[in-house]
């Protein structure tokens, strides 16, 4: 299961931070994502890996809109919701 | 006028899904992994000819003998389904003869899912408040399980089936609980993401709506079944239900600490957990009873009151939170008083 230990970020993070803060919710090593990784591509991102992304980004002030989740299928997705929310470096 | 509860009652079919009858038709599924993630082991499932108004004739049967209530005193059923009998007439006229109650109550269907028990409840006490009627029996069934293809993981381990009922009353005679305020919504952009496409009178079958295709993640169903985008309805609880659930508390000028017991709707064991743990509930006034029923729909209410009443969860003046969520988008949310009048 996710560490779910993704939570408190820092005002704003860089894209390595973002990295590891993906890799925490999913639970995985931090070194396996990119900015090019889709979910796809990693066992872990199934259904509860991108509930467990929700409520991460949800806690962290990342806003992901109603009808919106489709940003949560790839790594460049989130780093647009980071970005749309001020948070990316 | 106040609305008192005089009784819920739940109803389970008596087929058995376990996880490992799922593994067999589905060899590349883990059981335990099924359990770990929905908090489900099995789930009750209707027999082929067993529908929703079963059983919820046999909850709303086993409640009326129960409370030894005067049938003809009935002056309302609702009954909550999204799996009528018929597509006409309502599922709740044919419940109304078999339930022998009298000509003169008023009986309707209404189409919900998960929100259909609480806005019930909401409905009923409208009726006893505005004294167009007296004692209202509050019905629900649902048989998701006849929507979900066996082979689509994102719904058959979720859905079971089952039945539920509550009676209503503007006398307190013998009430077991008090109803209070309520907050009910609707956001409709959500509809695509719970939905059977193909069935009805926007999208009518056709030669090729039942061929069963395969998503990405290899799960099967037609246009005909029962498909839901599970991140898009978790996405929903945690915007909606969570505020919501602080606006009627607000309402009432409660805390959460205030509140005795949270009866959520049971939808999966991880979405309950996540939303716990959003408002700082603590476990113990959040049960979960889903492991060996599965998510029942508009039944999962009235089992969970069944289970705290057989389990003394609850004492008189303890105050409860009462959540229902989903299809729709639809959400209804009322406080509950066990026992007396609420203060």
């Amino acid at each position: 299961m996710p560490s779910g230990n993704a939570g408190s970020i820092a005002e704003k993070m860089s894209q390595a931070e973002v990295f590891e803060f993906v890799a925490d919710a999913l639970g995985i090593p931090g070194d396996g994502l990119s900015s090019g990784t889709l979910a796809a591509d990693i066992p872990e991102w199934d259904s509860i890996g991108f509930m467990s992304l929700l409520l991460e980004l949800d806690q962290a002030g990342v806003e992901c809109d109603m009808g919106d989740t489709g940003a949560l299928q790839s790594m460049e997705g989130i780093l647009g919701l980071f970005r749309a929310a001020g948070k990316l470096e | 006028m106040t609305a008192y509860l005089k009784g819920v009652c739940g109803h389970l079919p008596d087929k058995v899904v376990t996880n490992d009858d799922l593994v067999r038709a589905n060899p590349d599924w883990d059981s335990e992994k099924i359990f770990e993630r929905t908090g489900i082991r099995s789930r009750r499932v209707a027999s082929d000819h067993e529908t929703a108004s079963d059983l919820g004739f046999h909850a709303a049967d086993k409640l009326l003998k129960s409370l030894n209530v005067d049938r003809g005193s009935i002056d309302a059923l609702l009954f909550c389904t999204q799996t009528p009998d018929y597509l006409c007439p309502a599922s709740a006229c044919l419940l109304q003869t078999r339930l022998d109650l009298p000509t003169t109550c008023a009986a309707f269907d209404y189409n919900l899912g998960c929100s259909g028990f609480v806005y019930g409840l909401w409905l009923a006490r409208a009726l006893v408040d505005s004294q167009s009627s007296r004692n209202v029996l509050v019905v629900v069934g649902d048989t998701c399980s006849k929507l979900c293809n066996p082979h689509d993981m994102t719904t058959t381990v979720l859905f079971g089936d089952g039945g539920g009922a509550a009676l209503i009353s503007a006398n307190s005679d013998g009430a077991i609980g008090t109803l209070g305020p309520s907050i009910v919504g609707t956001d409709g952009r959500g509809a695509e993401n719970l939905i059977v496409p193909v069935g009805a009178a926007r999208n009518p079958r056709t030669a090729t709506s039942a061929e069963i295709r395969t998503d990405d993640k290899g799960n099967q169903r037609s246009d005909e079944q029962f498909f839901m985008n599970g991140v898009e309805v978790f996405n929903f609880s945690l915007k909606l239900v969570v505020p919501g659930v602080m606006q009627l508390l607000e309402r009432c000028g409660l805390n959460t600490s205030d509140i005795d017991l949270f009866l959520f709707h049971q939808a999966n064991a991880f979405m309950l957990e996540r939303l716990r743990k959003k408002m700082n509930i603590p476990i113990e006034k959040m049960p979960v009873v889903l492991e060996h029923t599965g998510n029942t729909s508009c039944a999962t209410i009235p089992l969970l009151m069944q289970h705290c009443q057989e389990k003394s969860l609850l004492k008189p003046g303890d105050k409860c939170v009462l959540a229902g969520f989903g299809v729709g988008y639809s959400w209804a949310f009322s406080l509950l008083q066990w026992g007396g009048s609420p203060s």
